[in-house]
């Protein structure tokens, strides 16, 4: 079986770290796809605990509010901000809006304060209902 | 007429203008898993954000409360529809990276399958585990 479909460009090809905000974002987006599909992981984890019943439920409990768990949460929620923010932003540029050089760099530092906000928000709300 | 008609292939072009309209690139076969990757991520922004809220209101924060979240088949299907929309954009973007780097077809085509495997397991195994508990 061959495959014919066209590939993206080889990483040394372009400068990731380019202040243009172009293919950072984009290499990025990936990174974190990656790392949200081991975030999956977890939910099934989650659930199939649930499923389980009482006993896995707590153990399952017991290991997401270790300081593992809470690290790797966080760590998935940074990640899954990034990928949310950024899809949308990539969704707009498929669309055909946002794409000269300009509305690129300007939409990808409001991605990133985006992103941010997105986290503070969530670990605040989590901080003043859980640790108050 | 003749050279100046605009309905057939020009010279330098490799393919008519009826292949590029109905959207058939360098792979010969449209961009078929491109738009459904677009269209899974699109779906699973509003269940994913919904469950994740409930999540931090304390539906999971134990055995007790997360049954009775789940005694609600509204919460239920937001959940497996987050989950069957989160996996398919999930399979669709690991197979495309391993398209991207894998580069032996013998090795990409069993990958390929044993992704598609993997996520629809997870999909099976979740569902089922929630079934059980709103059932």
């Amino acid at each position: 079986m061959e495959y014919k479909r066209p590939i993206s460009p080889h990483l040394q090809v372009y400068n990731i770290f380019s202040k243009e905000l172009t293919s950072g974002p984009s290499f990025l987006n990936r990174l974190t796809g990656m790392a949200l599909t081991v975030g999956l992981l977890y939910v099934v984890a989650w659930l199939f605990c649930m499923g389980m019943g009482q006993d896995y439920y707590d153990m399952y409990l017991a290991f997401i509010t270790s300081w593992f768990g809470y690290l790797s949460l966080f760590g998935l929620s940074c990640a899954f901000y990034y990928h949310l923010v950024n899809g949308c932003r990539f969704l707009i540029f498929d669309l055909g809006f946002w794409l000269t050089k300009k509305e690129v760099f300007l939409t990808g530092l409001g991605m990133i304060l985006l992103t941010i906000l997105c986290v503070v928000v969530t670990w605040g709300c989590v901080y003043f209902k859980y640790f108050i | 007429m003749g050279s100046g008609s605009s309905l057939g292939p020009k010279a330098y072009e490799k393919k008519s203008k009826l292949a590029h309209v109905r959207g058939n690139g360098s792979s010969y076969r449209g961009a078929h898993e491109w738009l459904t990757s677009r269209i899974t991520a699109t779906l699973s922004v509003l269940p994913s954000i919904y469950v994740i809220v409930s999540i931090i209101l304390g539906c999971a924060s134990s055995y007790e409360s997360f049954q009775m979240w789940l005694g609600n088949p509204f919460n239920g299907s937001m959940i497996i529809l987050a989950l069957i929309t989160l996996c398919w954009h999930g399979a669709l973007g690991v197979i495309t990276v391993i398209n991207d780097y894998v580069h032996s077809n013998g090795i990409n085509f069993t990958l390929t399958l044993l992704v598609k495997a993997f996520f629809s397991l997870i999909v099976l195994i979740s569902s089922l585990s929630i079934l059980k508990v709103m059932l």
